[in-house]
């Protein structure tokens, strides 16, 4: 396991180290003038108005609570996708083939799983909480 | 009372339950499970790969449990071979023999052609720590990937000008190399020798890393992108769901770029930003549930493996559930690459340039490649997952095995393939206007979600009740309809507009006569 997933690591350092790398080089042939202007947050040419830091819509933040929601739903439909045709064979599998027949066990537990999620995403709709009208 | 059925006899069969996972590395494990508890715990115990002759030291840690090891002495006296057999699996211990059932053979892969069996081998032969050579390839393997990145990516930009160049009556880039094919390299230079700027309202150390976890979020999915049978860094058993974790790392690389700037236009580019990719996150991932299905598996090989090399043989055409889902996918990777029509993070007539708008030197150019860059990404999980990835017509894997060109002529087909999937990102770009951000959020959470779960749905249903031949029959057709039928008749409408565009527009321009 571990085997497989160290490349992982390798390309953690790589990718950081090139960054670092062409970064640095940037810094030996750039040239170096800060004047107060230049490092004054761009609005246009004019001074600056106010902070940047201020409320932000409320939708911001409903569409990331519904996030949070629904994709640890699909991560956990994926463990039993992977096993959905062996979970609707009753016999022996040769690859992807079954040999046995067709059970109602893997769809009918998972169409309860959606059913609870969609009942969600309806409520959710309903209560004008998605989109951006 | 229940011992009697299942009593641990001599070279039972069918005594063996599963044995997962198969395809096995060095320093892996193999965990075979029994249908009953049967095993004797601290007993000596081996297992048998029985049609390759292969036996795996092992010990019983539970009843029903057997762990066998694939270190280095049984590396050793296979002499490093890759070995690779459809077999059933014997557990030996003392004196009992107990096997899985000879209708179910495991797809037995042992020290499969890798980067890192490249590593096994060296290490192997070589003198010096075993670690060295180890951290040696695997570097050289990263450096083999991420090399071209930025060529990659400059080229995409190159290709990209040109192509819009031709679509807005001008030539695009033609002055730096041949037809201006080293525009990147000069843009490249003129960035490196920019003048760095951190804003002094900044956060400086939160500024200075977003484009790092940009770079990483995209550098870590080459990882496991199979560009052919054997050159994969690799092949990872949650291939699939490990490509769907890192590709949002770009994501919190815009909000941190947006919000350390402490400006009006990259707040608002990264607020943006963040709410449309983590919304398309989930279509993306539902649309490829029907992939994981079909395959039955998350690893990246084996998904191009269940594919096959006829176009009707890819998952695109498979039924009308993965066609509809690629479709789904197609768009909210367009949406997670922030590309036109979903371009509003940097909308530049709205929001100066996003969240990278303080940004300046080659600390900004590092988001473009990223963005360049994923565009190539999108196009090879494209490839992989819905268009065969490497496989070439009638080719099986003892012939990939004999001849390392048939290997090669199936990089180029992903290469093809993938470029081709960059062309129609580039053309949607230059086509389409954007859309706006109520619109961009209603087609994702009122569109594109529900008919995704409906794909998945139907694609189970699909697998369930359609009998095999059904769904040969169903493929083919697909394949006659949507491929040949509607992709032929919309390239001879490309291919009349191109004649028209030509005669009327570039020709006048160009000062050519019409032909």
């Amino acid at each position: 396991m571990a085997v497989s997933y160290s490349p992982i690591l390798v390309a953690i350092l790589f990718a950081v180290g090139f960054g670092l790398v062409f970064l640095a080089l940037a810094m030996f042939m750039g040239p170096k003038h800060e004047t107060a202007e230049k490092l004054a947050p761009f609005e246009c040419g004019s001074e600056p108005i106010g902070s940047p830091r201020v409320r932000f819509s409320v939708k911001f933040y409903q569409v990331a609570i519904l996030f949070l929601v629904f994709d640890i739903e699909t991560a956990f439909l994926y463990p039993w996708a992977v096993l959905y045709r062996k979970l609707s064979c009753t016999g022996a599998m040769y690859g992807l083939v079954c040999s046995g027949n067709v059970t109602f066990f893997g769809l009918t537990e998972m169409v309860v799983f959606l059913a609870i999620l969609v009942v969600g995403l309806a409520y959710v709709w309903r209560k004008k909480a998605i989109g951006w009208g | 009372m229940l011992v009697a059925g299942c009593g641990a006899g001599d070279g039972e069969t069918a005594a063996i339950r599963d044995a997962r996972p198969t395809r096995l590395q060095r320093g892996e494990r193999m965990l075979v499970e029994a249908s009953s508890p049967i095993f004797d715990v601290g007993a000596p115990t081996s297992v048998l790969i029985d049609a390759l002759g292969v036996t795996l030291p092992a010990r019983a840690v539970a009843a029903g449990r057997v762990v066998a090891d694939v270190d280095a002495s049984v590396e050793r006296a296979l002499g490093g071979r890759h070995l690779a057999a459809q077999s059933t699996i014997t557990v030996v211990q003392s004196e009992q023999r107990w096997s899985s059932d000879p209708r179910t053979r495991f797809a037995v892969d042992l020290f499969p052609h890798s980067l890192q069996h490249l590593a096994n081998g060296w290490a192997a032969h070589l003198p010096g720590p075993a670690w060295l050579w180890w951290a040696a390839a695997l570097l050289m393997a990263a450096a083999i990937v991420a090399g071209p990145l930025p060529v990659i990516a400059g080229l995409i930009v190159v290709w990209e000008r040109k192509v819009s160049g031709y679509m807005g009556s001008r030539l695009g880039p033609n002055r730096v190399g041949p037809n201006g094919w080293l525009q990147w390299l000069a843009d490249g230079l003129k960035l490196l020798m920019k003048e760095d700027i951190i804003p002094t309202e900044a956060d400086p150390h939160l500024f200075r890393a977003a484009p790092y976890l940009a770079f990483l979020g995209l550098f870590l999915t080459f990882v496991v992108l199979p560009f052919s049978r054997y050159l994969i860094v690799s092949d990872l058993d949650i291939g699939l769901l490990f490509l769907l974790s890192v590709t949002p790392l770009v994501v919190v690389s815009i909000i941190m770029g947006g919000w350390s700037s402490n400006s009006k236009w990259s707040l608002l580019g990264g607020m943006r930003s963040a709410a449309q990719i983590i919304s398309y996150e989930l279509p993306a991932s539902v649309a490829l549930l029907t992939v994981a299905t079909l395959a039955g598996s998350l690893s990246t090989q084996s998904i191009v493996a269940s594919q096959g090399g006829w176009p009707w043989q890819w998952y695109l055409f498979h039924d009308p559930f993965t066609l509809v889902a690629f479709f789904i996918w197609f768009g909210s990777a367009l949406a997670e690459g922030n590309r036109t029509p979903f371009d509003l993070p940097e909308a530049e007539s709205e929001l100066v340039s996003g969240y990278n708008t303080e940004y300046s030197g080659f600390r900004f150019s590092l988001f473009p490649l990223v963005e360049w860059v994923n565009i190539a990404v999108i196009g090879a999980v494209g490839t992989m997952l819905f268009l065969g990835g490497w496989r070439i017509p009638l080719v099986d894997a003892a012939l990939l095995e004999r001849h390392w060109w048939i290997d090669l002529a199936g990089f180029a087909l992903f290469i093809a393939k993938d470029l081709s999937i960059v062309f129609v990102v580039i053309w949607i770009r230059w086509t389409l206007p954007r859309f706006r951000v109520d619109q961009m959020m209603n087609l994702c959470w009122k569109y594109f979600i529900p008919f995704a779960f409906i794909c998945f749905v139907g694609e189970l249903a699909w697998l369930w009740l359609v009998p095999p031949l059904a769904q040969t029959i169903v493929s083919i057709a697909g394949f006659a309809i949507f491929g040949v039928g509607f992709g032929g008749w919309f390239l001879s409408r490309v291919r009349y507009n191109a004649r028209r565009y030509q005669d009327l527009v570039l020709n006048d321009a160009l000062g050519r006569v019409n032909s």
